[in-house]
């Protein structure tokens, strides 16, 4: 009697098991489902989604400036000697005391990295994509432009730098050799070849404008091969090869739609945006969901006469000011003397209120003006990159190395000041009535060079390039202040310690 | 299914029958209640009271209250008898004697079996037959036999005992009644009417020795159990009137810890079981209710906030009633917690809800209305202080004209803004429920309503639970049982996990805002804005205008079908469906400081998240001799799916409509759209054995294979092993009568964790549209994280040893647990060099270890028919230890203080640092005047080239001479020492009394309110204290905790802010009185519950238990303004129909 009612009890339980063992195992896979988000396996497979890879290179580089990322303005612009900031968490970057683990010098080298990874991902995708081949290179090529800008930005601030060309498949890529800086220069022209240039349009039609050209790449190259030749490198070797590109801009600025703008102001004005005088831009937008930018904010005074009211955070020098300009130079005018304050509920204006005066620590550098800008992120002003009067003026830096004081340097850089209403130039003698010098010309091209970019980005560079670091900080008020003395580890800004850790 | 029974008795015609062919059918019944009933609680004690009703409807109440069965004829006595009876935990057996002896009605106890007939007979029956020999055998629960049972016929000195096989012969008089007693049993009671071989069977004497714990996926007997697994039931629970379980169950459980995060309604709670597991995955135990894990991190909120850092949770447990909770069980060690493999590695707690029970319908109506007095305020600068601070910084650290005259500064309004955004808070809850059922179905319905309104005006939260469960025996082979709850809450939310300054909320604005500005004005609340670079915002407004709604509904249905193959042999499929749908909305009125640069800012999230769940398994138990077998095998697939719809917009031409008309918002903030998925697949297997209820075996284990880890290692096994031996079952223990129980326990085994976001094999590209020529164009950009190709499973190790001690029946027991696990491979956050283009990598790097002991008492002191007295004591202390995080240079930061003026982290892991340490700077001194040197040169190096004298001076650790984040170290640990439990149970007659104590000892807060208040920081208010104490001229001295003045950027996280955390809580009162039953009520209980009545602590911050990060995992017990933790007195009427 007991044993087929065990036989039954074990059947019964063979059943069962493999019924419940069936069931979970054929009901469900445990393979994942994308839905709303797609990843780089998948996606980048053709050519219309592959330029959406390409057109991310730009928004990437909008958040390296834009945003509540400050980035730039800080690393570049308050490390000049005219540079100041009343805030005592912006002068750690004026007087250079600012630490490795900061986090906006993180920022500062993770931004151009994550652009540069997009740009590796996108060229190796492309190579893999069945279409148009002009397309192709076009896209390739502009993100090999915007490559190579990224690598160039970070070789000038922090020289020998990890360097990779390929995507970032898995971690084991993660850790890219360090190039010394003459490598990553010879890295970034090979990808500015010919080929490059080649597919680029002269002109963006106005579908594209705003995308790089080939006047933006051959403006980056002459400029790689014109830093190339300053500190620390000193290769003149490329330094033909740069007058031949800028002579054909200069030449032929026509063919490329390329001219300086009357009025100085208008260049910045963010009703003329993208304007003749623009090459390359980081584009801001405040419509565009997170596209807005707080740099008129963050240079403006606290509270103006007019309705745009900003919290200042950098300063122009007020001695530099005066004695840099003439009157009635136009570029005065990007430079607010005066405001109100609240606090003292008058007017202020230069001169009235002494440096050392903790909240008026200069002027404010007002080129990156909106008066629509009344927050954090809500401005809409570009950061112009590249403009056709920095290529008149490395028109005539090149002509003076290679050449000396000839016409052809002095009238370009005429151009420039011609247009500020600045005193022109005279090829016989300098300004001070001296006969000019290679030497000379090489030092007012720095000077004019810090009056007609003045917080755009370019100070830092060409303070390296010139090989002014030790004088910039000997003459800086900030550093002066804090004590703080030259040291060779201030050429270049100190790798981030997340950088270094994370090799550990 | 008793009442039943009763009645077909009554009705049948086996009424005629003799008492001993009922006696053969009432074997029958027992022997087949054996194996239906073996999970039976046998509660001997019970409490009555009833007036002027039937014996009949006393019988019932008996029967229901205490699981006794009752066979009786009704022609034999008059069941209709009115009686009053009142008995306050008293023995069944002695209140029958009570009710039934003067009746003449005698009564004997078989098992659960209480059979009545009228004492006539046995007295006619015994003169008219002879002296006859009774015969039989005793066993125990196991069906062992028992060697050297008492038998002794009640009343005479006649007796014998059983010999080694358990049997026994006795000569007696038909109607006798046969006493079998044995130590560690309960006594039985049997009437002997004639010759027939008995079979008695003997319970295990202690009532907590037969509970029943429920585990995965089936029950146990407390006896069998070998895992570290406590219990909680209704009555140490409902005793409580706070809101939510989890607050309930703080100091019920040693090695439970329960951490609130703020005062506010509908807050949650950090629950930890045994320390902190994983840094980047959760560490919240697995809740399992009915049956049904549920899903966490459902709530939008946790999807993103626009920006604004609102992303603390409700209380996801606010989705049960606790009222409605019967037991609660929670599984601590590998051995309980391995058969829910892939998430039971924090620990388990398994939720039994009430069901019906067989009888007549039962009805309570309850409720309890709270009020809450406003908290205590701190004693803060009056706004003359403030406006002549004012003027001493404007002077002496601007170098400007003071702002306030001297009139102005004597006639300042002083005004207490704590106060002004402070209201008594209030609470009332309605609940009706309504249980019964017959031996077909039983059911428990429920529906509760709980409105609250903090101690923070427009702070409110509302919840409303509707639950049914009904029990259905479909016939002999099939059963089945349907839950469903349905539960909204809703709550208004006035205190917020902020990171900037911008968002912080009422109470952080209230402890800021300048005491000389008035609270009112004609236009509202908007005038006062920050216009003078203050960091002003009205904290009325903030509390009045803020919008800032949760509202969460969920649904969860299970359904599980029993089907019996054979006896001991049960299949069963249980599935079932949640949905969770939630909203976030907040609107940020551009007189509120969020709100206002952005001119308007409105938050509108929603999610819905929907888990599927079918689990098909099969119980066996089998019994052979000694030899006893209980084999669980099972099969689960679980899935989840997310959505969300987050969307964000600044930018409002009107504050009128708020997040209602969110297409008024001009710029969009942030916009975005989530839909994921995860499922897991597992099989597992349980196996018990015990030899002769002494010896025990437990084999569990789960392979679980998970769909968010990558191709090729989804699949683990996790196996766990116990063993346990009753040692005071043995022979050689027989000796030491006072002993009950004496029972040695250990585990060891492997649990895991696979709680990853989903997709993060993967590297996905997320929306990177870039404005170019001044419109948007679609772009696709790689996201930061690296997918990991390689992602596995975080395991938990845990080994644990454990003594049971019981003595004198288990009046007085010892629970005792020593544990030590491992968490290896754990999920976590690789940093990746950024050079990569990634910022990091989810990745299995590292190891914590846990251990701890944990101690609980409980002790029937005093145990009288009036006066009972019980308490319990439980102690856990746990270490948790970072060991390595891959990498001896990692250190794992919380997000930063305040955004943009503290920021920097306050919590980090670092390997071999305490879980979640506070990590700042240290504050030296006071700057003084011998620190700079005769040219006024410093002679110390500066922070921020900040020289004002009686500022603070920050160590410079590294010795650099330069002060910068490299100068900062551990400063502090969030992790308490050890936490203790006290409860207390009194009952005198119809009151009883009970009390709950909680104590944490030894964690330190990092109390961030003191950057602001103690710091002389010209923007912001500051506490009385320290105005008085600061560092003058005139006052001059070295006290760090009262400088001079700090400016903003040297406010950073710093040892200054660091504060013994250490409380001692009478966290409830409750006074009860039981009204007898009259009118239509059985009866009527009052109660009145006093809740955190009296804290005593050295702590300055509101409460000592806080975190206004909310349950975030690495930053643990900072106090950025944290709501306060109100008293509450509750009044609760229950009212039983």
């Amino acid at each position: 009697m007991k044993q087929p009612k065990n036989n039954i009890v074990a059947k019964f339980y063979g059943i069962y098991c493999a019924v419940l063992l069936l069931l979970v195992s054929t009901a469900c896979n445990l393979d994942e489902t994308l839905y709303s988000a797609a990843s780089r396996e998948n996606y980048f497979v053709n050519a219309e989604n592959a330029e959406s890879g390409v057109l991310a290179i730009y928004k990437l580089q909008n958040k390296i400036y834009g945003n509540v990322d400050f980035g730039m303005p800080r690393f570049t612009f308050l490390t000049a000697p005219h540079a100041s900031s009343k805030s005592a968490g912006f002068r750690i970057y004026s007087n250079y005391t600012f630490s490795p683990a900061d986090m906006n010098l993180l920022r500062l080298w993770e931004s151009p990295y994550r652009a540069i990874n997009q740009s590796n991902t996108i060229i190796s995708s492309l190579a893999k994509i069945g279409m148009n081949i002009e397309k192709r290179n076009a896209l390739i090529a502009e993100a090999k432009f915007l490559r190579a800008y990224n690598y160039f930005n970070l070789v000038r601030l922090f020289g020998e730098i990890p360097y990779s060309n390929q995507e970032t498949l898995g971690e084991e890529d993660a850790y890219a050799p360090f190039l010394s800086v003459a490598e990553i220069y010879t890295r970034l022209l090979e990808d500015l070849s010919e080929a490059t240039m080649d597919a680029l349009p002269d002109v963006r039609m106005d579908t594209e404008k705003g995308r790089v050209s080939r006047a933006a790449a051959l403006t980056l190259k002459a400029k790689i091969m014109l830093t190339m030749a300053g500190k620390p490198l000193e290769d003149n070797s490329h330094l033909e090869e740069a007058a031949i590109i800028l002579t054909e801009l200069v030449d032929n600025s026509a063919n490329y739609e390329l001219e300086l703008l009357d009025d100085y102001t208008s260049i910045f004005a963010t009703d003329n945006k993208l304007n003749k005088e623009v090459i390359f831009a980081i584009q801001n937008e405040a419509t565009v969901e997170l596209g807005g930018t707080s740099i008129s904010f963050t240079s403006s005074p606290s509270w103006s006469l007019t309705n745009t009211k900003g919290n200042g955070l950098y300063a122009v020098d007020g001695d530099w000011y005066a004695n840099s300009f003439i009157d009635g130079d136009k570029r005065r005018e990007v430079i607010v003397d005066s405001y109100y304050s609240y606090k003292h509920k008058k007017i202020v204006t230069w001169g009235t209120n002494p440096y050392v005066d903790g909240t008026t620590r200069g002027l404010f550098p007002w080129k990156h003006r909106d008066p629509a800008c009344t927050t954090g992120n809500n401005g809409s002003t570009d950061f112009i990159i590249f403009r056709y009067a920095d290529v008149l003026l490395m028109h005539a830096e090149v002509e003076n190395e290679r050449n000396g004081v000839t016409p052809v340097a002095i009238d370009a850089i005429n151009q420039v000041l011609n247009r500020a209403n600045a005193n022109t130039l005279q090829l016989n003698q300098d300004p001070n009535g001296q006969a000019w010098t290679k030497e000379s010309l090489r030092e007012f091209i720095f000077q004019e060079r810090m009056r007609e970019l003045c917080f755009e980005f370019h100070e830092i560079f060409d303070i390296r390039r010139f090989g002014k670091v030790q004088w910039s900080i000997e003459n800086s008020r900030d550093c002066i202040e804090g004590n703080v003395s030259y040291d060779p580890s201030m050429d270049y800004f100190p790798i981030p310690t997340s950088e270094m850790n994370a090799r550990d | 299914m008793k009442k039943n029974q009763e009645r077909e008795v009554v009705k049948a015609p086996s009424l005629q029958f003799s008492l001993k062919m009922k006696l053969t059918t009432l074997f029958v019944w027992v022997c087949m209640f054996e194996i239906a009933a073996n999970s039976y609680s046998q509660n001997t004690k019970i409490s009555l009271d009833i007036k002027q009703a039937s014996i009949e409807t006393v019988l019932n109440t008996i029967a229901e209250k205490s699981d006794y069965q009752f066979f009786y004829n009704k022609i034999d006595f008059d069941t209709q008898q009115k009686v009053t009876i009142f008995a306050a935990n008293e023995p069944v057996t002695s209140i029958l004697d009570r009710l039934l002896q003067k009746r003449n009605i005698s009564h004997d106890l078989v098992n659960s079996h209480i059979v009545l007939f009228p004492s006539s007979k046995i007295k006619k029956q015994s003169l008219l037959q002879q002296e006859i020999l009774s015969t039989g055998t005793v066993v125990d629960a196991y069906g062992i036999p028992v060697p050297g049972v008492s038998v002794t016929v009640k009343g005479k000195s006649q007796g014998t005992l059983t010999d080694f096989d358990g049997n026994f012969a006795i000569r007696v008089q038909p109607g006798s009644v046969l006493q079998f007693s044995f130590m560690g049993f309960e006594t039985q009671m049997i009437t002997v009417v004639d010759e027939t071989s008995l079979n008695i069977q003997l319970k295990e004497a202690s009532q907590e020795l037969d509970e029943v714990v429920v585990v995965g996926y089936g029950e146990l007997k407390r006896t069998e159990v070998t895992g570290a697994i406590s219990s909680v039931d209704a009555t140490s629970l409902e005793k409580l009137a706070v809101p939510s379980v989890d607050a309930r169950l703080q100091g019920q459980v040693a090695g439970l810890n329960i951490g609130a995060t703020s005062g506010e309604p509908g807050a949650t709670t950090n629950i930890r079981i045994r320390g902190n597991n994983s840094i980047s995955g959760s560490n919240r135990p697995l809740f399992v209710i009915d049956g049904y894990p549920m899903d966490e991190g459902a709530e939008a909120a946790s999807w993103g906030d626009g920006g604004a850092s609102y992303d603390v949770a409700m209380n996801p447990l606010s989705m049960i009633n606790p009222d409605d909770i019967e037991s609660i069980e929670v599984l601590k060690d590998a051995s309980a917690t391995a058969i829910y493999g892939s998430r039971g590695a924090n620990g388990v707690i398994v939720i039994t809800t009430k069901s019906g029970k067989i009888g007549k319908a039962a009805v309570t109506f309850s409720t309890r209305q709270s009020i809450s007095p406003v908290p205590t305020y701190f004693d803060m600068m009056s706004g003359s202080e403030w406006r002549q601070h004012f003027n001493w910084f404007q002077e002496n650290i601007e170098g400007n004209e003071p702002r306030y005259s001297s009139e102005e500064i004597a006639n300042a309004p002083n005004t207490n803004w704590m106060k002004e955004i402070s209201q008594v808070g209030q609470m009332q809850q309605y609940a009706l429920t309504a249980k019964g059922g017959s031996d077909k179905v039983k059911y428990y319905l429920s529906a509760d309503y709980l409105d609250q309104k903090g101690v923070i005006i427009n702070s409110d939260y509302t919840r409303a639970n509707v639950r049914s469960k009904i029990d259905a025996r479909l016939n002999d082979k099939w059963s089945a049982n349907l839950n469903i709850n349905y539960n909204r809450s809703y709550a208004q939310r006035r205190t917020v996990s902020s990171y900037s300054v911008d968002f912080g909320g009422p109470v952080f604005r209230s402890l800021i805002a300048h005491p000389d500005k008035l609270p009112l004005d004609d236009q509202g609340f908007n005038t006062e804005l920050d216009d003078q670079g203050d960091f002003y915002a009205n904290p009325l407004s903030e509390a009045r205008d803020l919008f800032n709604l949760t509202d969460n509904q969920s649904t969860m249905i299970n359904l599980m079908l029993r089907y019996k193959i054979t006896n001991g042999l049960t299949f069963v499929i249980s599935s079932g469906n949640s949905n969770i749908t939630s909203l976030r909305e907040m609107f940020f009125p551009s007189n509120t400081s969020g709100g206002n640069r952005f001119n308007g800012r409105g938050v509108y999230n929603t999610s819905f998240v929907n888990t599927y769940r079918f689990e098909p398994y099969v119980n066996y138990i089998k019994k052979i001799k000694s030899h006893n077998l209980n084999f669980t095998l099972g099969a689960s697939y679980n899935t989840t799916g997310m959505k969300s719809l987050l969307y964000s917009a600044t930018n409002f031409p009107s504050d009128t409509f708020g997040s209602d008309a969110m297409h008024l918002g001009a710029d969009i903030f942030q916009r975005s759209n989530n839909k994921m998925e995860r499922s897991l697949k597992s099989a597992y297997y349980r196996a018990n054995y015990n030899f002769k209820g002494q010896y025990f075996l437990s084999f569990t284990g789960r392979y679980d294979g998970a769909s968010v880890l990558a191709e090729g290692e989804k699949w683990l096994f996790f196996p766990a092993f116990s063993a346990g031996w009753t040692m005071s079952k043995a022979s050689f223990m027989r000796p030491f009568k006072s002993l009950s129980n004496l029972k040695l326990r250990g585990s060891y085994g492997k649990t895991g964790s696979q709680s990853v976001a989903p997709y993060s094999t993967f590297t996905l590209l997320s929306k990177q549209n870039p404005p170019l020529n001044g419109s948007e164009q679609f772009g696709q950009g790689l996201d930061i994280n690296l997918g990991n190709q390689n992602l596995t499973w975080e395991v938990t190790t845990q080994a644990d040893i454990g003594v049971d001690l019981g003595f004198l029946n288990n009046r007085y027991s010892l629970t005792f647990d020593y544990y030590d696990k491992s968490t290896d491979g754990l999920l976590q956050n690789k940093q990746l060099p950024p050079s990569s283009g990634f910022i990091q990598t989810r990745a299995n790097l590292g190891t914590i270890k846990n251990s701890g002991i944990e101690l609980a008492i409980k002790a029937g002191i005093i145990e009288n028919t009036n006066f009972n007295w019980s308490t319990g004591l439980t102690f856990s202390n746990n270490k948790t230890e970072v060991v390595n995080l891959g990498d001896a240079n990692v250190i794992i930061e919380g997000k930063n203080l305040v955004n943009g003026l503290i920021s920097e982290p306050s919590n980090i892991m670092q390997q071999g640092k305490p879980f979640g340490a506070f990590m700042g700077y240290r504050v030296e001194g006071l700057l003084q005047a011998d620190d700079f040197d005769t040219n006024g040169e410093p002679l110390v190096p500066l922070f921020n080239s900040e020289r004002t004298l009686g500022s603070w001076k920050y160590k410079d650790l590294n010795n650099d001479g330069v002060i910068n984040s490299a100068d900062r170290e551990i400063i502090g640990d969030p992790n308490p020492d050890f936490t203790m439990g006290w409860t207390n149970n009194f009952s005198y007659k119809r009151f009883s009394l009970s009390t709950v104590v909680y104590a944490s000892v030894g964690a330190d807060i990092l109390h961030a309110m003191r950057a602001f208040n103690y710091t002389g920081t010209s923007k912001f208010n500051g506490r009385s204290e320290w105005y008085q104490n600061r560092w003058t001229q005139e006052n001059q001295h070295n006290n760090p905790l009262y400088p001079s003045y700090t400016p903003n950027t040297n406010l950073q996280v710093n040892d200054q802010m660091v504060e013994d955390g250490t409380y001692i809580r009478l966290n409830n009162v409750t006074l009860s009185y039981q009204i007898p039953s009259f009118s239509v009520f059985n009866s009527v209980q009052l109660n009145l519950t006093g809740t955190n009545l009296y804290t005593y602590t050295n702590y300055t911050g509101f409460n000592p238990h806080v975190n206004s990060r909310g349950t975030n995992t690495i930053i643990q017990n900072v106090d950025l303004g944290g709501y306060p933790t109100p008293q509450t007195y509750t009044l609760g009427i229950t009212l039983n129909f």
